[in-house]
């Protein structure tokens, strides 16, 4: 990176963190500080929504998804729109009607103290981990690619971020958001315009388009209906359902931004805002990792992405396996140049059969390549059993530091750190609000005044970035506790969306009903997950049905007792 | 602190004034829930005829 990258990437972070504390220094009271006093109209209820579930790693990860594997993960969003429209004509009302600062604390209004804590404990329990996790994720990839030390990096986006969360609290993460949200779609915009420019110029972006499609690129919609393949239209809509109605409906870290809205209309526009915009989002950015594939088609491209860990193998003791495996590579990859632009050549000619033997030659070397590949990841394990196998999350990144020009390579980084400073910033401020709303106030001081409330929920929200930050800098040796965590998360979001669909639905079960039934779902969710083998996102599906079902059968055996209040 | 049955008693202005008003053009929420509902229909739709003019 050039100074000027550093002063644009420094100075979009700095600059919009800086105004985050500025705009929001004086904080009234807790309401202000838990809800933004709710005057937060839907254009940045919309963006810091978005904001919010958008974590850095969507922006380095999906376009490498996109290279991978083509367009099919859009499919994991299509039960979204359908989410959001129950969560603005159900959840939404009755969250505002009801005056809360935490979704669980409906929980207690609705059923009981236990069952309020159940929720609220889940939901700090993933949330407290995955904060961490959205520090450290980006940080390991940026520091790597540009030699920065990790600890550095990690502390640095910690920090700004605990700053301006506990000084201005909710209503400076949803003014921070509207602009970080901002620079990440005028960034991935651009870099979707370098690439389709870096494109050879006798490359169409048509012909780019038949590239990819002639290689299983633009699989946006698989209609099979088959419960181990991973992103299909029903995996996506049935599960996809559950998994946004639980993320969106009960997660604090999302109501707490829609709970900002100076009123329901302004916060069920910024919730239709989603719904509309981001299918069309993901598209784009796996469309734009599919470019880069194809920009790659015609460019040396590396055979592992993560350079540093290849050339530190290449310098190692089998150092000619290594070299030897990226020659055929090279050598395969310039054959399949020629090839595609065969194809090409021939698909303008108009020739059917001509089309259909180029794109045979083509598809042939296609796979001789991704063999190679497949090769180079398992000598990499072999040679270093530590190291990770898949470079995805490499892709973009190596090609926006490489081939965008001095200025914009800054700004991409700033799309980076603006996403990772965004979602992390939702986090601790819902993990603040919970902790003092849920548990110090609910639990341990339940006199307490607003002025003790906001100084509480200033020190929880520190509390939870400092344990943030802690386990971002030690992460690096808890790898399989990453994994535990999105585990953890996927088999979570069902049983505590169960809960909340007893709430509003079912209103003659009553608290201990739910409560042990969603204890009982919740144990036998952990252990089908263990012995079944399906997509995750049915799991959300399972948890929910689960808790349902058992809420019914334990309050049907209770009896109509009387409500405890 | 009230209870749930209270609070669901208490008048409700902001839910009473406001569920009835949609966007400029689609007055109601229902109409604007519908909406989107096709405009995601669309996009899939769009999705598909996509990957298949391109196969």
């Amino acid at each position: 990176m050039t100074t000027l990258d550093y002063l644009v990437l420094f100075g979009t972070i700095l600059g919009i963190a800086t105004y985050g504390v500025l705009a929001t220094r004086k904080v009234g009271g807790l309401d202000t500080y838990l809800k933004g006093d709710q005057r937060i109209g839907w254009g940045t209820i919309g963006l810091s929504v978005m904001a919010t579930q958008a974590s850095a790693i969507t922006f380095l990860s999906t376009p490498g998804q996109g290279f991978k594997s083509g367009l099919s993960f859009v499919q994991n969003y299509f039960g979204l729109p359908l989410a959001l429209i129950i969560v603005a004509g159900v959840f939404l009302p009755i969250y505002r009607r009801l005056k809360v600062y935490t979704a669980y604390e409906y929980l207690g209004k609705r059923f009981d103290g236990k069952t309020r804590l159940l929720g609220a404990a889940l939901f700090l329990l993933q949330r407290g981990l995955a904060a961490g996790i959205t520090i450290y994720a980006p940080a390991i990839i940026v520091s790597s690619v540009l030699n920065w030390p990790l600890g550095i990096t990690v502390l640095g986006t910690g920090i700004l971020v605990v700053i301006y969360t506990v000084t201005g609290g909710s209503e400076a993460v949803s003014l921070t958001q509207r602009y970080q949200m901002s620079v990440i779609l005028i960034g991935m915009g651009v870099a979707f315009a370098v690439v389709l420019i870096k494109l050879p110029s006798d490359v169409s972006a048509e012909g780019a388009l038949a590239v990819a499609g002639a290689m299983g690129k633009l699989n946006a919609v698989e209609w099979k209906f088959d419960i181990n393949e991973r992103y299909t239209v029903w995996s996506g809509i049935f599960g996809g359902l559950f998994l946004s109605l639980s993320y969106f409906g009960t997660d604090q870290s999302q109501v707490q931004r829609y709970l900002t809205g100076r009123s329901l209309r302004e916060s069920r526009m910024g919730l239709m805002f989603n719904a509309v915009l981001k299918i069309p989002m993901q598209f784009f950015i796996l469309l734009l990792g599919v470019l880069v594939f194809v920009f790659y088609q015609f460019e040396r491209q590396p055979v592992f992405f993560n350079e540093a860990v290849w050339e530190s193998q290449k310098q190692g003791a089998h150092a000619e396996t290594f070299a030897g495996i990226e020659s055929r590579f090279d050598a395969v990859e310039d054959e399949k140049s020629i090839a595609i632009k065969s194809f090409l050549r021939a698909r303008e000619s108009g020739s059917a059969a001509a089309e259909e033997t180029a794109k045979t030659q083509m598809l042939t070397l296609a796979d001789a390549s991704a063999a190679i590949r497949v090769e180079a990841q398992e000598a990499l394990v072999a040679a270093d059993a530590q190291a990770k196998a898949s470079d995805a999350d490499y892709v973009f990144i190596t090609f926006v530091l490489n081939y965008l020009p001095q200025g914009l390579v800054g700004l991409l980084v700033a799309v980076i750190f603006c996403a990772a400073l965004s979602s992390t910033a939702s986090e601790l401020n819902a993990l603040g609000a919970t902790t003092m709303v849920d548990f110090y106030r609910h639990v341990y001081k339940k006199d307490a005044d607003d002025a003790h409330s906001l100084k509480a929920s200033k020190w929880f929200t520190g509390m939870w970035g400092v344990v943030a930050i802690g386990f971002a800098l030690f992460a690096n040796l808890l790898e399989n506790l990453i994994e535990a965590v999105n585990i953890l998360g996927s088999i979570f979001y069902g049983v505590v969306l169960g809960v909340f669909l007893v709430a509003f639905f079912v209103k003659w079960v009553r608290g201990t009903a739910v409560f042990w039934g969603a204890l009982i779902a919740q144990a036998l969710v952990i252990v089908l997950f263990f012995q079944l083998e399906i997509s995750y996102l049915w799991f959300n599906f399972i948890g929910c049905g689960l808790t349902m079902g058992f809420a019914l059968i334990l309050q049907a055996i209770r009896g109509n007792q009387p409500v405890s209040a | 602190m009230t209870t749930f049955a209270e609070h669901q008693a208490a008048p409700n202005a902001d839910a009473e004034n406001e569920s009835r008003t949609g966007m400029p053009g689609i007055p109601t929420w229902k109409g604007v829930y519908i909406t989107v509902f096709i405009v995601f229909a669309v996009f899939v739709v769009a999705m598909w005829g996509f990957e298949i003019f391109f196969s």
